[in-house]
């Protein structure tokens, strides 16, 4: 690692968040301009931007009757809307009524109303997330017992109407999973990607392997949708990841020819995947391979289970954080080699030791970046 | 799968409810189809006795509830459906154990509970809103207790005051009454808003948990004004609850619907269970603790019975997500970390690396039940405080080069060897020198063209070379150009103004870093190493496009008058190489800036990829809301220059609407 100087510092701004339970996901807004956060005390709170570098909590609301595990924003052109899914095996559709521009109530909190609770699933639902734009309004969950589901939202004025459109089994417990945002239309057709949490015990490989279209050990799958059969199929398996994933993560593809897949399981893996031409493929579906999958990199620094793996707008800097406690960021360096170019540690509080007394005021204090130069802006 | 030390018998129906006798070495299980009889075995149960047996298998063997009582080793108690209240004696000669059958309440009963120190007492909860003392010697009812509700759901003698006994009813009330007068009860209190389904005495402190429909368990102090102390959230309604012996915060609970496993929880983590054992197929009807905390009965709809190690538990909380991390358009980045993380385990010492962190317990368990002794007393005392998380936000100083060079990259009103010089200046300002160097070539090349020697330039306006571009700020010529003029200025200001504190994350610089440079001008051959590329990306792209040396001498053609080489494909590769590098500006804005010199990339780069391109810009600008303009109609926003450059191409909005758009 290189030099810490003083200079080089990111200021860390430490947010009360004042969840009663362990905070599970954080996701910004498309503008980054809000900030969603979704906790085991069953309530997600909306925090704006102040736009001089503060965040006001606007809405705070109980959002389920168990852990809520995801919170994600829909595109805003479908308005202030977002999905939330939870371990009392449902996903939500919350909106925000009201006129979004003005300061809200006296409180300065805002309503957020639930517009469609999808209760399919019987076991905890593990990921939701919207699909990409220029797909139409698409939901897609996962839950324990390994069932994708897609809804589509037919009329998207109307957020209280969602159609299930495919039910994908997938025989193995699913914990997370991402949409390919690729936005051209013509060379990429709609791809998800999901990883499993399932453990690698003999039983489990036992039944895996009975299965054919679950040949193989891997962790991570990837689906694709056909215009013409208009079925979801898994089109490929990754047999680089064995481990239980914990996570995963398409790049934003803003142009590129491949796609990178970054993927927390026991390490930070970036999987680059490049699709086969139609041509060099064995022409029909058949047995066909669709893509070429490289492990670009494979990170142990966190020296424990890697819990979240994000991108940046553009997809060149990949966070990951773990076990650890610490936040690192990786970014692509000289001859495709992908380096660790900042850590972010957040000192944990040993177990033992009396609950903190919080300050209530919030405070700035300063991370240190792990290899200055190879930050962007130097 | 069922963990080893966890063992199950089945029956020919499902059973509503078990007892155990004094010393937990037998069961008895009830319900409409069975009542048995097992001991309890190191690995097994085995029966010991059916009761239900006889000619006349009525009504009175329909279980709702069964009792063992805690002073005699043979008597037991059912409550009936058809609201009789049976005593059994197991010492009884004969197939038949029948002792009396009390036929007294009207509706169905609920429960029946004997009293903890008189052995001839015993009461019951009915459907009828009644609850009767029956005193087993004289074969009468002592007492009748009036509740004043439609319905009483349970019945529980205080194990701290002998004659005070907990009743709760469907309307959300509790009572607590004094066995020996039927008049009034001591204490009456609303406890929940939905019907409670069960009640249950903390062994040392005078707590009383309650169960209910709306999915909470309750823990109250009643010592003298019933106080609230823990609520504990569930996901469904909660049939039963029971603490567990020795462990003063943790109790068991069982859901009515929905939800068919058995949650431990610690009462001062009320959100997430301790431990979860998950082994029925549908939903739990009862649970009993042997009397040490590490064994537990329980039976199911699914006509099961089980006896549960606490050893073999699942830890929801070990697969729990304990971290979010996301970075924002803007380059900000939040963290959600727990503050206490869960503890490291037990270190193994044998072939654990020396510099290497022991897995923590917050990895993901394998399987219920693979934690060691030791783990899980280490998790159950970290457990009820590791319930908080740090946000923590972490922005960067405000520098984004990229909104610099979208602000001030022109993109019109110029032919493009002027344009390319002016953003080639603009890169370099912002200290972008590979797209700057691009750029060059880009304005080299056609500033060759433009020049008209020797060159089959596309039909367009000729204009007189430049050879070298000026420097910022901007031109004050006039072109002739085929395009319109715009007030460009304004437009790139107000952007500029508005994102100054954009983070530096977001930014897709590359990352081959090349010194401030002489622009490559001369020609050279690849393996002149030292005087060689600048920038090992672009030697990169070079190869890429197989035609290395060429390309060095495509830049030397605005020089000297070599043969005209083709550059496209060399330009196309570069373009692709800055797409994959994660820089969509530089090829978005080159195929614009190029105008109908485009054409020439065509064979190169197909439509679709440059529709990529420019979508995959204007999703970036959109981002950071660099738009100024909106579409008539469907409101869709983005960059001028960019939706023009897409409405001459298309009708249809660019933000996939379907609206058929026109510039405002």
């Amino acid at each position: 690692m290189g030099e810490l100087t003083a200079t080089n510092l990111f200021e860390s701004q430490t947010i009360l968040a004042d969840h009663k339970d362990l905070i599970h996901d954080v996701a910004y807004d498309f503008y980054g301009e809000r900030m969603a956060t979704c906790s085991s005390d069953q309530y997600v709170k909306v925090w704006d931007s102040d736009g001089n570098g503060g965040w006001r909590l606007t809405a705070s609301w109980k959002a389920h009757h168990g852990s809520v595990w995801k919170v994600t924003w829909a595109h805003p052109e479908f308005g202030q809307v977002i999905a939330t899914c939870s371990f009392d095996r449902t996903a939500a559709i919350w909106e925000e009524v009201g006129d979004t521009a003005a300061s809200g109530s006296e409180k300065g909190l805002r309503t957020w109303l639930k517009r469609s609770n999808l209760v399919d699933s019987r076991t905890s639902v593990t990921d939701v997330k919207f699909g990409p734009k220029h797909l139409g309004l698409l939901l897609v969950t996962c839950s324990a017992d390994g069932i994708i589901r897609i809804y589509e939202a037919p009329d998207v004025m109307n957020l209280a109407q969602w159609t299930l459109q495919h039910e994908i089994p997938t025989k193995v417990s699913i914990s997370c999973l991402s949409w390919n945002p690729s936005l051209s239309r013509v060379v990429h057709p709609p791809m998800l990607a999901v990883g499993s949490d399932e453990p690698n015990t003999t039983n489990a490989v036992a039944t895996v392997q009975g299965d054919k279209t679950t040949a193989c050990n891997g962790k991570v799958f990837i689906y694709e949708y056909s215009e013409s059969s208009r079925r979801w199929t898994r089109t490929d398996c990754l047999s680089s990841v064995q481990e239980p994933v914990n996570d995963i993560a398409f790049a934003p593809n803003l142009g590129r020819s491949f796609h990178l897949l970054a993927v927390a399981t026991k390490d930070v893996r970036i999987i680059k995947i490049e699709p086969v031409a139609e041509s060099a493929g064995s022409g029909n579906n058949g047995a066909a391979v669709r893509f070429k999958c490289e492990v670009v990199a494979a990170f142990e620094e966190h020296y424990s289970c890697v819990w979240r793996v994000c991108w940046n707008l553009t997809g060149t800097l990949l966070a990951s954080s773990g076990d650890d406690c610490a936040v690192r960021l990786w970014k692509m360096q000289y001859l495709n080699q992908w380096k660790c170019v900042a850590v972010f540690k957040n000192e944990p509080v040993p177990g033992d030791s009396p609950p903190l007394s919080r300050p209530h005021t919030t405070y700035i204090r300063m991370a240190t970046m792990a290899n200055p130069s190879h930050m962007p802006f130097h | 799968m069922i963990p080893s030390n966890t063992i199950c018998v089945s029956q020919e129906g499902p059973a509503n409810a078990l007892a155990l006798n004094k010393d937990c070495s037998q069961v008895v299980i009830a319900g409409r189809n069975v009542f048995k009889v097992f001991s309890i075995g190191e690995n097994d149960f085995s029966e010991v006795c059916n009761l239900r047996v006889g000619k006349n298998l009525n009504l009175n063997f329909s279980s709702i509830d069964v009792a063992w009582s805690t002073i005699e080793e043979n008597t037991l108690a059912t409550a009936a459906t058809n609201g009789a209240v049976v005593v059994w004696n197991l010492g009884r000669s004969g197939r038949s154990k029948q002792e009396h059958v009390f036929s007294d309440h009207k509706r169905t009963v609920n429960k029946v509970s004997f009293h903890l120190t008189e052995p001839a007492l015993l009461i019951s909860g009915s459907q009828d809103g009644m609850m009767k003392c029956f005193d087993l010697r004289m074969k009468e009812v002592a007492r009748t207790f009036i509740s004043n509700t439609e319905s009483i759901r349970d019945v529980q003698f205080s194990p701290h005051q002998a004659h005070t006994f907990a009743a709760v009813s469907e309307n959300g009330n509790v009572q607590l009454w004094d066995v020996r007068r039927h008049e009034r009860c001591l204490m009456q209190f609303t406890a929940h808003s939905g019907p409670v389904f069960a009640c249950d005495w903390h062994p040392e402190l005078p707590w009383l948990a309650t169960a209910s429909r709306d999915k909470t368990i309750k823990v109250w102090d009643i010592l003298a004004k019933p106080n609230l102390e823990h609520t504990i959230y569930t996901i469904a309604s909660v049939g039963h609850v029971k603490w567990r012996p020795q462990k003063t915060h943790q109790v068991a609970s069982c859901a009515l619907v929905l939800d068919c496993a058995v949650h431990v929880w610690d009462v001062r983590r009320p959100h997430v269970p301790l431990a979860t054992f998950a082994e029925h197929r549908d939903v739990t009807t009862a649970i009993a603790w042997l009397a040490d905390p590490h064994t537990f009965l329980s039976t199911s709809r699914d006509c099961s019975l089980y006896r549960h190690r606490f050893s073999e538990a699942a830890h929801p909380v070990l697969w729990a997500n304990p971290h979010g991390v996301c970075l924002s358009p803007r380059g900000q980045l939040a963290h959600a970390a727990p503050e206490r993380p869960l503890p490291a385990l037990p270190a193994r010492p044998p072939r654990a690396a020396p510099d290497r962190l022991v897995p923590g317990l917050g990895r993901k368990q394998p399987t219920a039940g693979s934690l060691s002794a030791g783990a899980q007393a280490a998790l159950e005392r970290a457990f009820p405080g590791g319930a908080t998380s740090t946000l923590l936000r972490y922005s960067a100083p405000p520098h984004n080069a990229l909104l610099q060079c979208a602000a001030h990259y022109r993109m019109r009103g110029a032919p493009p060897h002027v344009l390319a010089g002016h953003n080639a200046n603009v890169a370099r300002a912002n200290n972008r020198h590979m797209v700057s160097h691009v750029w060059e070539v880009v304005r080299c090349v056609y500033e060759a063209r433009a020049a008209g020697r020797g060159s089959p330039a596309p039909p367009r306006t000729m204009e007189p070379p430049r050879p070298e571009p000026p420097p910022l700020p901007p031109y004050t010529h006039t072109y002739n150009s085929a395009v319109e003029e715009e007030p460009l200025e304004e437009v790139e200001e107000w952007a500029e103004t508005q994102f100054h504190n954009s983070g530096v994350l977001g930014k897709p610089t590359l990352s081959i870093y090349i010194p401030p440079s002489k622009p490559s001008k001369h020609a050279r051959s690849l393996d002149d190493e030292n005087s060689g590329w600048v920038s090992a990306a672009s030697a990169h792209y070079m190869e890429e496009s197989g035609e290395g040396c060429e390309g060095g001498l495509a830049i030397r053609v605005g020089d000297n008058r070599s043969p005209q080489l083709d550059v496209a494909p060399l330009l196309a590769a570069a373009l692709r190489q800055h797409a994959d590098l994660g820089d969509v500006q530089t090829p978005a804005v080159v195929m614009l800036v190029l105008q109908d010199h485009r054409s020439d990339l065509f064979p190169y780069i197909e439509e679709s990829l440059q529709e990529h391109w420019l979508l995959g810009y204007i999703e970036l600008l959109q981002r950071h809301k660099l738009w100024n303009i909106a579409t008539e109609g469907c409101a869709h926003g983005g960059h001028l220059h960019h939706m023009r450059a897409w409405l001459q191409r298309h009708q249809l909005c660019p933000a996939g609407c379907a609206h058929r758009c026109q510039l405002a």
